[in-house]
């Protein structure tokens, strides 16, 4: 051991050097510093997206002070550095077009706010909880529990759906009876449906929307309202208390049906009855 | 004597007799308990380290049973179609059970159009389902809540984004006390709406604040609620909301069971009698 720190001894330090050394030493100390402002931060009270974006910033804020203290210690001067900031931008601009679109993008985003951590959101074919909103992507995860990073520019561009926003939503539920069914008391079973589910609110009322003449039915919409919550769950048990409902009150929902026309010209078409049990030398 | 103090050693089999269905109770160990409250069958059997509690109601909201059966067989509770264990250290085999108000407002639709003409003052009987709760008696550990009869989700607001979830039920505005019929499981709530105004009042929706109303029960046993005193204000679509302070007007000599679930709020305007839905 004596050798080393003999060793050590020796070694005579430049003033560059030194300054190196504290410069990554004060950076190393920002990001243990950002780390820690952002996990004890007392923000318990607030939304998890204004969580998010306050833990960001103070996280950011110190980076940067940091990164300016440290280039102090290297003898840069920072009004050098901002002046140059202006040209840089422009270079790392066209440099790096995508990911500022996709940061500015993302800033749109924490400003406009038009779902925030914990909604439910769709995006194009992706449909998933918001898990984080960083500053270049949004995060969703699926509900097979899948990681989907969406860049925030696709997310201005495109269409996007938060299914949770409203406390309430609406279940559409396209039903199709025979043409011979009485459509008022299809309606009254229906509504009685509606009535006796305890997680279909009253208000707003259940509808029942004619939606036209099938090829094999006559098509009903149904639609019923239960909180964001509850919604699955209605979703299922309505339509299983519609099967059960039309099979007890001997409705029928159609299969498709095909008859066989061969013009009025010519005979009908031959029909030969096949004994359902066949002998074996028939096989 | 409090609401509560009432207490049936149930460790014989057989049906126990007693007015009230809440109050507390000794369960013999092993055996099945049951109660029907109404819709409402709630079962209780201790166990070694634990209750073991189920409950199924009927579709019937309006069945008006209350029986007490006590040494069932554990067949009996395990034919229920929702069955909890808690575990529980002691050897107490007490079990305690307490009527709640709904825990969330209820908006009663009239099952025909009514109005409160002009200068009129009129007190309606508006039922409600009662909640039970369930409680270890010896140190009053809370073990479940369940309501006699779970009424139907409702939105009421003016909008589909703004508004609140409520509970919704049918009421006969019944304008006269003797006709209210005298159930196990149900509470009466006496709602006093003034209309001051010179236009008539038409009530589409009635929306009380079950969860910030205590209950009573009057000497004939029937349960009831504070009163809730609503005025119409002019030109708007808000009431002032006013709970009655103590026993209600119509029952003065009324014990109280339980205190309101949350601290109602004195004097304040509430869309109570229609939202935007019709």
């Amino acid at each position: 051991m004596e050798w080393l720190v003999e060793t050590l001894r020796s070694i005579t330090w430049t003033e560059q050097v030194q300054q190196i050394v504290s410069a990554v030493v004060i950076i190393l100390l920002g990001f243990v510093a950002a780390r820690v402002l952002r996990r004890r931060l007392p923000l318990d009270r607030l939304h998890p997206q204004h969580q998010l974006i306050i833990r960001r910033f103070a996280g950011y804020v110190v980076l940067g002070i940091a990164l300016a203290w440290a280039l102090q210690q290297l003898g840069v001067s920072l009004g050098v550095v901002l002046g140059a900031a202006g040209l840089l931008t422009v270079a790392v601009g066209f440099a790096a077009q995508t990911s500022v679109s996709n940061l500015i993008s993302g800033l749109f985003l924490m400003v406009e706010q038009p779902f925030v951590v914990g909604d439910v959101i769709k995006v194009a074919d992706a449909t998933g909880e918001v898990v984080s909103i960083d500053l270049l992507s949004v995060r969703l995860r699926t509900f097979d529990n899948l990681l989907v990073r969406i860049p925030n520019e696709s997310m201005i561009k495109s269409n996007v759906t938060n299914l949770t926003f409203f406390p309430i939503r609406r279940f559409d539920m396209q039903v199709g009876v025979a043409y011979k069914e009485d459509l008022a008391k299809v309606g009254e079973v229906l509504m009685e449906l509606a009535d006796k589910n305890p997680i279909c609110l009253q208000e707003p009322k259940p509808l029942i929307i004619f939606s036209g003449f099938g090829d094999s039915a006559i098509n009903l919409q149904f639609s019923v309202w239960a909180t964001r919550e509850k919604f699955l769950d209605l979703r299922n048990s309505i339509q299983n208390a519609v099967k059960r409902s039309f099979e007890q009150h001997g409705i029928e929902i159609p299969f498709p049906h095909r008859s066989l026309y061969a013009g009025s010209a010519t005979d009908p078409l031959p029909v030969r009855v096949i004994a359902a049990e066949q002998s074996p030398q028939s096989t | 004597m409090t609401a509560f103090s009432q207490h049936s050693d149930i460790s014989k089999p057989g049906s126990v007799d007693r007015a009230q269905w809440w109050g507390s109770y000794s369960v013999a160990e092993k055996s099945v308990t049951q109660w029907q409250i109404g819709p409402l069958t709630v079962g209780a059997q201790r166990l070694r380290g634990e209750w073991r509690i189920g409950h199924q109601s009927v579709d019937d909201p309006l069945a008006n049973t209350w029986r007490c059966t006590s040494g069932l067989d554990t067949a009996s509770l395990e034919q229920m179609t929702n069955i909890e264990r808690f575990a529980i250290s002691g050897e107490s085999n007490e079990i305690r059970l307490e009527p709640r108000a709904a825990d969330r407002p209820l908006v009663s639709r009239p099952d025909l159009p009514f109005h409160v003409l002009p200068g009129e003052e009129v007190t309606l009987y508006v039922g409600s389902p009662l909640w039970v709760a369930a409680y270890s008696a010896a140190d009053s550990k809370a073990l479940l809540e369940i309501p006699s009869h779970r009424p139907s989700d409702t939105w009421f607001g003016p909008t589909t984004g703004e508004g609140e979830l409520c509970y919704a039920s049918r009421s006969f505005c019944r304008l006269v006390l003797d006709e209210v019929p005298r159930r196990a499981h149900r509470a009466v709530t006496a709602v006093i709406i003034r209309n001051p105004i010179q236009e008539a009042l038409p009530i589409v929706r009635l929306k009380l604040p079950m969860e910030q109303l205590g209950l009573f029960v009057s000497g004939d046993g029937r349960v009831w609620t504070h009163d809730v005193i609503l005025e119409r204000g002019e030109g708007t679509e808000f009431a002032q909301l006013e709970i009655g302070e103590g026993a209600p007007r119509d029952a003065p000599g009324a014990e109280q069971l339980v205190d309101p679930r949350v601290r109602p709020e004195k004097n304040r305007a509430v869309r109570a009698f229609s939202s935007l839905f019709s």
